[in-house]
């Protein structure tokens, strides 16, 4: 297979999000396997950072052992980009010349593309994530015969911005991460003429865990849910808490308690301060063991187009109670019966008291989503995945 | 309670008998603002008149306008996974048929909730505020009575433990003076920003005041 450039607006080793670290750990697991891989990217450093900043010089890095080259960014309007975006996140339809202003004044680089097309005879196949950003639409559109698009598409306002047709149906492959990311992306783009595959995320799968230090580290003896993740609205953290309180107050005997692990912050009600424990980032082993401690792990998100953390609490043989609304998290426990899912507050304290109270059952649930697990996405198990498709697409 | 069996795990099964315990107990759907909801007797005897309590929360305040932001938008292209393959193709079917005439009422919708969480957001933004002020108010008015009341301290015959007479005779060292001077120019700056932060809360009432009357 010839080499194969993975390109995304930002890379680096311990930048944070999603789609950042399983892009992270798809090079990295490629290259431990002996493939020939390079990462393209911008100089901007994250996705909280400027985009019109260029943090990294232009140039050749190597990143974990990977060569990377990052490309200078082109000076943006933030106040146009901005004022676009605002209308997107309020779910207020744009016009055709706002898109061209949301895809123009967003991150993106003009040597990058440049570069995919002076070069493209050196590479097999242009890969990139995630969908929204410039660096895919016009990398994309580069040379559309030689892409391959990792999306993580969820329903939101953005993924409704027409000019991503222009590239995305007339890429050669998509990959998603759950069956779900691929009905919502047919259901928005005609994608007659693209390969699709559905081969989910790396997840890492050789750790162990241990409940009884987690407890005793940060003195929890009660049992508890557990959020993992960052705290905010978009995540539907919110809905949680306001469950949880509503369900303290309709079980005042109960010593249940919501442990939160995650960056970002929340105004907790002054009701609820003495049954809600914070505990902001933990490091990963901590984080593995308070997975195994807690009671489930509840993913109350309805924008998911994976979900790292419910695969994490599987592995750690707990079951998960997520949101029905998202289809993604509700077919991963549906199909494997590894938890239950809720769409109010009566089904939510239905599902927390079947948990509690049926201990075994919940053992179960969570040794099947670990099987699951371990079956579909331990890493070389991933690696395997893409590499058959690659070649399956190469010219 | 609902207690499950073993070889049998089903997470279908197990949600068709939460919500079949959740109609037994004469829960629906339609009644789930909390407040109207029935409680069995022995949660109303013990519980404590908590988030129920009739005074401003802003902690409430701050998760409801949260919730709003994160659920304005209604989504029009949802998935149909319910029901076999030909179920699911009508329906498929005839929402297509129907979007002419439904997508414009839901952007209508979404525009209408967006102009609502923005309007909330504002208020949001204004009560804080308001209470940052007053919070600072507060803190400056405490502050400004201990600097007084130190001050006060500090400049008397009894702090030094000396009669009155005695004390008017006193001659301070360079060093003392310069920092009794200080204590006393501190204490005009936070009475000056005092009289400024209240300016601008009466200035702000007055404000309120007006849009009342003109409304």
């Amino acid at each position: 297979m010839k080499k194969i450039a993975f390109v995304a607006p930002w890379y680096g080793e311990n930048i944070p999000g999603g789609a950042e670290t399983e892009l992270r750990g798809i090079v990295d697991h490629f290259h431990e396997a002996g493939a020939d891989v390079e990462v393209l990217t911008t100089c901007v450093e994250k996705f909280g950072s400027d985009w019109s900043k260029n943090y990294y010089k232009p140039g050749d890095y190597l990143v974990n052992g990977v060569k990377t080259k990052r490309f200078k960014v082109r000076e943006r309007d933030t106040a146009a980009f901005d004022q676009v975006n605002a209308k997107l996140m309020q779910g207020i339809s744009i016009n055709e010349k706002e898109e061209e202003t949301f895809l123009r004044e967003m991150v993106n680089s003009l040597d990058l593309y440049k570069y995919i097309r002076e070069k493209q005879d050196e590479y097999g196949l242009f890969v990139y994530i995630p969908y929204m950003f410039g660096t895919t639409y016009y990398g994309v559109l580069s040379v559309p015969e030689k892409s391959v698009v990792i999306p993580c598409f969820h329903e939101e306002s953005y993924i409704h911005i027409n000019l991503y047709k222009k590239a995305f149906e007339n890429c050669a492959g998509m990959v998603y991460l759950s069956f779900p990311e691929m009905n919502t992306a047919n259901s928005v783009f005609n994608l007659k003429n693209v390969k699709q595959m559905v081969l989910g995320a790396g997840v890492e799968t050789d750790f162990d865990y241990d409940a009884a230090a987690f407890r005793k580290k940060f003195d929890i003896k009660e049992p508890f849910i557990l959020y993992a993740g960052r705290k905010d609205e978009g995540k539907n953290i919110y809905l949680l808490l306001k469950y949880f309180g509503e369900y303290k107050l309709r079980h005042s005997k109960d010593k249940t308690k919501l442990v939160l692990i995650g960056g970002g912050s929340l105004n907790v009600p002054e009701s609820l301060k003495k049954e809600v424990i914070d505990l902001g980032f933990v490091d990963l082993q901590d984080k593995y063991n308070a997975y195994a401690a807690a009671e489930m792990l509840c993913q109350p998100s309805i924008h998911e187009s994976f979900s790292i953390v419910i695969m994490e609490s599987w592995l750690c043989r707990r079951p998960v109670l997520v949101h029905e609304k998202c289809d993604v998290t509700k077919k991963f426990v549906v199909d494997n019966n590894a938890g239950l899912y809720f769409d109010n507050y009566f089904e939510f304290e239905g599902c927390v008291d079947y948990i509690k109270h049926n201990p075994e059952i919940a053992e179960e649930m969570g040794e099947k989503g670990r099987k699951f697990v371990l079956e579909n996405f331990a890493w070389n198990v991933i690696v395997e995945k893409y590499t058959k498709f690659f070649s399956s697409l190469e010219r | 309670m609902i207690e499950g069996k073993m070889n049998e795990i089903s997470t279908e099964r197990i949600m068709t008998e939460i919500r079949r315990n959740i109609e037994r107990r004469g829960y629906t759907k339609e009644c789930l603002r909390f407040d109207d909801v029935v409680l069995p007797s022995e949660v109303k005897e013990s519980t404590p008149v908590v988030s129920r309590s009739a005074g401003f929360s802003e902690g409430e305040f701050e998760l409801q306008v949260n919730l709003m932001n994160s659920s304005c938008s209604v989504p029009i292209n949802t998935n149909i996974e319910e029901g076999n393959f030909i179920k699911r193709f009508m329906k498929k079917i005839s929402r297509k048929m129907v979007m002419w005439l439904l997508k414009p009422v839901v952007d209508y919708q979404n525009n209408f909730n967006a102009a609502t969480v923005r309007t909330m957001n504002q208020v949001f933004r204004y009560v804080k505020e308001d209470k940052y002020v007053a919070d600072e108010v507060k803190k400056l008015s405490e502050g400004t009575a201990l600097e007084k009341k130190e001050t006060k301290e500090i400049k008397s015959p009894a702090a030094m433990g000396l009669k009155s007479s005695e004390y008017n005779n006193l001659k301070f060292t360079k060093e003392q003076q310069l920092f009794i001077d200080s204590k006393e120019q501190e204490i005009e700056e936070l009475t000056t920003r005092l009289i400024v932060l209240e300016a601008k809360i009466a200035a702000m009432e007055n404000t309120n005041r007006r849009n009342l009357y003109n409304e």
